[in-house]
């Protein structure tokens, strides 16, 4: 709700709920305190609210934004404690073994905290408790922030109502309606009466379990969000610089400098972002891609060095960076004892060059693929994301023979022909008539039902000689009758697909 | 310089194993008729420089196949000295001759086995096509280079064939250039390639199960530069099976089937649908 009102500074005044869809409609994902006290509530579906309330002001809720902004508050939270986590939709979780006396305490680093989310102007309910659940539950229902230490975590505790041990709201409603409505209720009940009562639940969220989890009977880990260092290097420079050699000359140490920081964290990089700061403030950017991570500081400055004249300086730069926009685990390889070049390496380093020159889509391999129909058989994927088949396929020996040349797509001729299912005995391929001197088929492939379209008609190959011996791989889409033209009764269609020898 | 120098030298140690030299090793008159015809005709085999094919037109696949046939000679006489020697065909194509004549299609070129050994790149302009050329030729990461240039741009001027020729004989790897544009005698632009053919489809051969089918193509091979021989020009057929080249009159009886006759075709169908 408070990263929304951020972002919409003309939000009307008075009761604002975020929506978001549900099974029956949409429901409240969250609200204000207008909302609030004109009596709707969290999870209240959008309908009643509205006949509750008619003014209210409705908008859609963000939950991958909300997420995305926690995670993000997350790593902020990070200066006070290493082990910072996202903790359910709305928290976030600090490990401070250790840490608060770097802050002047734990009272101190509470307040600390408290008043840093202050600033920027997010409300936040802090606590401080020897276990994750405990603080979680502190956090949420006690009444003010609170620290509390081992001694005192049962007494804390008991006030607070059952929803704080992170349970089910079945069970929440359950413990409820058999009178257990705080925590230091059901810690007077015995064990094995409430492990009968909840046979059923899975482990995790047994009320049993969780009470143990608050009173640290058992542990409950945090696992820290990953920290990866950004694999960037930055250079700013004394005069501004426009000329591609100046450019190249700042950019040799930077790539130096960004292969020392790939090898210390044993990567490779797949992609690289360079950046260019103008002096106005504007930036240039240019972006290469290897085939396979690399941090040869030789290979890298080759990929750029047919980009650099097409970066536009502007006024010139004053600042340089480079970023591995996308980096790989690579394993120092041992220098080759063979004597025998690193082949596969070269024909990488040659893909990677021709990509980030002529762009990643006209650089190709082939795939073989499972399909008879000729320009399916194999596909043309970017050498760049290219990967050799485990084991060569072989179907030669049930392939007939197959054109050098393919028309893709195949290009539409007019024929002569005798009798309609016959071979044609000439035809005008982009406006020359070839008389045929000598044919070869039907090879007849079928439509694959499994993926064309109803209509698609089956293709009766030919391979044809001309008059003065050029070879043509010729079909006819369709068969006379076969309904299944573009209108009633059309006729059968021919292409031209390919060239032989 | 000393570069320049250990080049002449190649080429000069290279004079006689091939050509003229090497056939007068064995007198012709040991050999019997058929295998003198066969020697006669010119080895599948691209030198290590540029071969330019020049071809009329994008309505003939001779060129195509000659370029691949010639590729994979080379491949395959470097095999035997360095197995680890990479096998990758890098193709270069520029738009028009993609537009007009079509694109390789490696199940016809080498049959499906080595298909995965092509590498084809659409360069953006007949310059941009040099680049990639020149490039993959000095990186030496690849068996062969062919190339495709539609007509005679302007960026493929006599200079620019002479820098193909050279980086080739740097990079130690055959280069081959088709150039789909004049191939008859007095329009042909200059070059400096060391190798320039025309090739030509002819009718093919008699096919070895059906009268009526095309059989073994026939090409007409035009060498008409060549620093290792003189001029010459052939009329022979080809056989993928063996890559080489045969007399019209050698194939009447001992020649294998060149091709699955079309009643396998047949099965094939259902084959594809069994597996």
């Amino acid at each position: 709700m408070e990263r929304f009102l951020k972002h919409h500074k003309d939000a009307p005044e008075g009761p604002i709920v975020l929506a978001t869809p549900a099974q029956h409609g949409p429901i409240i994902h969250d609200l204000n305190p207008a909302a609030v006290a004109e009596g709707l509530s969290r999870g209240q579906r959008m309908v009643d609210a509205r006949a509750l309330c008619p003014q209210v002001a409705v908008f859609d809720a963000a939950p991958r934004a909300d997420r995305a902004a926690l995670k993000r508050l997350a790593s902020w939270a990070r200066r006070w404690s290493p082990w910072a986590t996202v903790d359910g939709d709305d928290g976030v979780l600090l490990d401070i073994t250790g840490c608060a006396h770097l802050f002047g305490g734990e009272a101190a680093l509470l307040n600390e905290i408290t008043q840093r989310f202050q600033s920027l102007a997010i409300s936040a309910r802090t606590a401080i408790a020897p276990t994750r659940g405990a603080a979680w539950a502190l956090a949420r229902f006690a009444r003010q922030d609170m620290i509390v230490t081992p001694e005192t975590l049962a007494d804390a505790l008991s006030p607070l109502p059952v929803a704080g041990l992170r349970i089910s709201a079945p069970d929440e409603l359950l413990l409820r309606r058999v009178g257990l409505k705080t925590i230091g209720q059901l810690m007077t009940v015995p064990r094995a009466a409430l492990a009968k009562r909840f046979t059923t639940k899975a482990e995790a969220v047994h009320p049993l379990v969780r009470l143990d989890e608050v009173l640290g009977k058992r542990p409950a880990p945090l696992s820290p969000l990953p920290h990866r260092p950004r694999l960037r290097v930055l250079q700013p420079l004394l005069e501004p610089i426009a000329d591609v050699p100046a450019v190249e000359a700042v950019l040799h140490p930077l790539i130096n400098r960004l292969a020392k920081l790939l090898e210390a964290e044993g990567k490779g990089t797949r992609a690289l972002k360079f950046e260019g700061f103008r002096t106005d403030g504007t930036r240039a950017v240019l972006h290469v891609a290897t085939s396979r991570p690399s941090r040869a500081p030789k290979h890298l400055a080759r990929l750029f060095k047919d980009r650099l004249e097409t970066l536009d300086a502007g006024f010139g730069f004053d600042a340089v960076a480079l970023e591995a926009v996308r980096a790989e685990v690579l394993e120092a390889a041992p220098a080759d004892l063979t004597g025998v070049a690193n082949l596969e390496g070269d024909e990488a380093a040659l893909m990677d060059r021709l990509s980030a020159r002529l762009g990643e889509r006209a650089v190709l391999r082939t795939v073989l693929q499972e399909s008879h129909i000729p320009e399916r058989a194999l596909s043309w994927v970017p050498a760049l994301h290219y990967r050799p088949p485990a084991r060569p396929i072989s179907t030669r020996a049930i392939l007939p023979q197959r054109p050098h040349r393919l028309f893709d797509p195949p290009e539409e001729i007019q024929v002569t022909y005798g009798v309609p299912e016959d071979p044609p005995r000439a035809f005008t391929w982009r406006r020359k008539t070839h008389k045929v001197a000598k044919v070869e088929g039907p090879e007849r492939l079928a439509p694959e039902w499994w993926r064309e379209a109803k209509g698609a008609r089956l293709r009766d190959y030919y391979r044809v000689e001309d008059d003065v011996g050029r070879r043509y791989w010729l079909f006819r889409y369709g068969r006379f009758g076969d309904g299944r033209g573009l209108y009633e009764d059309a006729p059968p269609q021919w292409f031209l697909h390919g060239l032989f020898a | 310089m000393r570069a320049v120098q250990a080049l002449l030298q190649d080429e000069l140690s290279d004079r006689p194993k091939d050509g003229r030299a090497a056939l007068s090793l064995v007198p012709a008159s040991t050999l019997s008729p058929r295998k003198a015809r066969q020697r006669q005709l010119p080895a599948l085999k691209a030198s290590q420089g540029l071969t330019e094919v020049l071809v009329d037109g994008a309505r003939d696949g001779a060129a195509s196949a000659f370029a691949v046939a010639a590729a994979l000679g080379a491949l395959a006489s470097r095999k035997g000295a360095a197995v680890t020697h990479a096998s990758l065909i890098c193709w270069v194509q520029d738009p028009m001759s993609r537009l007009e004549a079509g694109q390789p299609y490696p199940h016809g070129l080498f049959g499906p086995d080595i298909s995965a050994q092509l590498a084809l790149v659409r360069a953006g302009s007949p310059a941009d096509m040099l680049w990639a050329m020149e490039e993959a030729l000095l990186s030496g990461a690849v068996g062969a280079v062919i190339g495709e240039v539609w007509g005679v741009p302007k960026a493929l001027s006599f200079t620019a064939t002479k820098r193909l020729q050279r980086a080739a004989q740097i990079g130690k790897t055959p280069a081959i250039l088709l150039r789909y544009g004049p191939a008859q005698e007095g329009t042909r632009p200059a070059s400096g390639a060391h190798e320039r053919w025309v090739l030509k489809s002819q009718p093919s051969g008699p096919h070895c199960y059906d009268p009526a089918a095309p059989g073994p193509p026939g090409w007409h091979l035009d060498r008409f530069k060549t620093r290792l021989a003189a001029p010459s020009h052939w009329t022979a057929h080809y056989d993928p099976e063996t890559n080489t080249l045969f007399a019209p009159n050698d194939q009447s009886s001992s020649d294998p089937p060149h091709s699955v006759p079309m009643a396998s075709s047949l099965a094939h169908g259902a084959l594809l649908k069994a597996s």
